[in-house]
């Protein structure tokens, strides 16, 4: 898939699934691996820089939990100002998709 | 830890060297229990397994570059979100206060404290309490205002004065209150209820000054005008951050 096309939709990509709840970093990766048939592959060097970034932004907080095992992990959750830039961006992607689709035509 | 990990690591932390040393241990820390998660999750043990999991992975030198680029732009996005918008709370009550007739250095001192000190102290340190809830971020950012707001109760004519102090509290409430969507009547009552606590308590209780009808308005002006200097700050931070996060990240 074009990377280009993908750069810009990683934040919404994120806060989507952490709107399922809290996730740490290679939950989020293995999720999106499997939910895209394995079509997009998030790296670690694409990824800790947007939740970051979002997290810079105070739309995701985040803190760290130590397992049963003893081994820590850094949990992400989305932050209520997350969810409306979410619920925004959700209804701007919708109408700019239907748009795109009077051109190319929807999906076979 | 495995040899290879360890080796990994080390040389992604010292590709972060610009970074402060907490937020590299961070980094490290996170990006250790990331590769620990995903060699439990593949079954790698060994350390033969792990050097296996590790060549797949970036480049560790590239890794930090990406990682220190990334961060040097949210210090940026932070420090300049809650300048402007600690700037914005200062000018407009500064501004208010040289409408009222006070001296300009009075104006100016009040306007640095209450902008720089306050404002952006306030948008500087918010973040770390997120994940409270709302009565104890609220109770927290009133504490932390009114310590941020010392340098308010020197902008006096005579001394230290440390009802001062309350305008900061005040800013700090407004600030933390209004982070979530917040009812009209709420939003009118604040600044009204406010200024009925500064006369109660600096005309009745302290007996500093004396009560007149003509300072009702100046003073329910004053706080509007906080009021509406906080909501535009908020705005603002929000716009600017949205601007951030659609923003492709850069390659390093």
């Amino acid at each position: 898939m074009d990377r280009e096309l993908l750069k810009g939709s990683t934040p919404l990509l994120l806060l989507s699934l952490l709107c399922e709840g809290p996730m740490y970093g290679y939950q989020i990766i293995e999720t999106v691996r499997a939910r895209t048939g394995g079509s997009y592959a998030l790296k670690e060097g694409a990824l800790y820089p947007a939740l970051h970034k979002l997290e810079a932004t105070e739309f995701i907080s985040s803190y760290w939990q130590t397992q049963e095992n003893g081994r820590e992990r850094r949990y992400y959750q989305i932050q209520p100002a997350g969810e409306t830039f979410l619920a925004a961006k959700k209804l701007e992607w919708n109408q700019f998709v239907d748009m795109i689709q009077v051109f190319v035509g929807p999906r076979d | 830890m495995p040899h290879s990990l360890a080796a990994y690591l080390s040389e992604v932390e010292t590709g972060l060297q610009g970074l402060s040393r907490q937020r590299r241990g961070t980094l490290i820390r996170e990006l250790k229990a990331h590769l620990l998660d995903e060699a439990e999750a593949r079954g790698f043990v060994s350390e033969s397994a792990m050097a296996a999991l590790l060549a797949t992975k970036e480049h560790p030198r590239l890794l930090a570059e990406r990682l220190a680029t990334a961060e040097g732009q949210d210090a940026t996005h932070r420090g300049g979100a809650a300048l402007v918008a600690g700037m914005i709370i200062g000018l407009a009550t500064g501004g208010h206060m040289l409408f009222e007739g006070w001296r300009w250095y009075i104006c100016l001192a009040f306007a640095s404290a209450q902008g720089l000190a306050v404002g952006s102290g306030y948008f500087w340190v918010r973040h770390h309490w997120l994940r409270l809830g709302s009565g104890a971020r609220t109770t927290l950012a009133v504490l932390i205002t009114t310590l941020l707001s010392i340098p308010l109760g020197f902008t006096t004519l005579h001394g230290f004065r440390a009802t001062r102090l309350l305008y900061g509290a005040f800013t700090g409430f407004l600030l933390e209150r209004h982070s979530q969507p917040r009812q009209l009547w709420q939003t009118l009552l604040e600044p009204a209820l406010f200024t009925a606590f500064m006369f109660l308590l600096e005309a009745g209780l302290l007996g500093r000054v004396k009560f007149q009808w003509w300072k009702v308005p100046l003073e329910l002006s004053f706080n509007a005008t906080l009021l509406l200097s906080v909501l535009l700050a908020l705005r603002l931070r929000r716009a600017l951050a949205e601007r951030r996060v659609l923003q492709p990240q850069e390659e390093a």
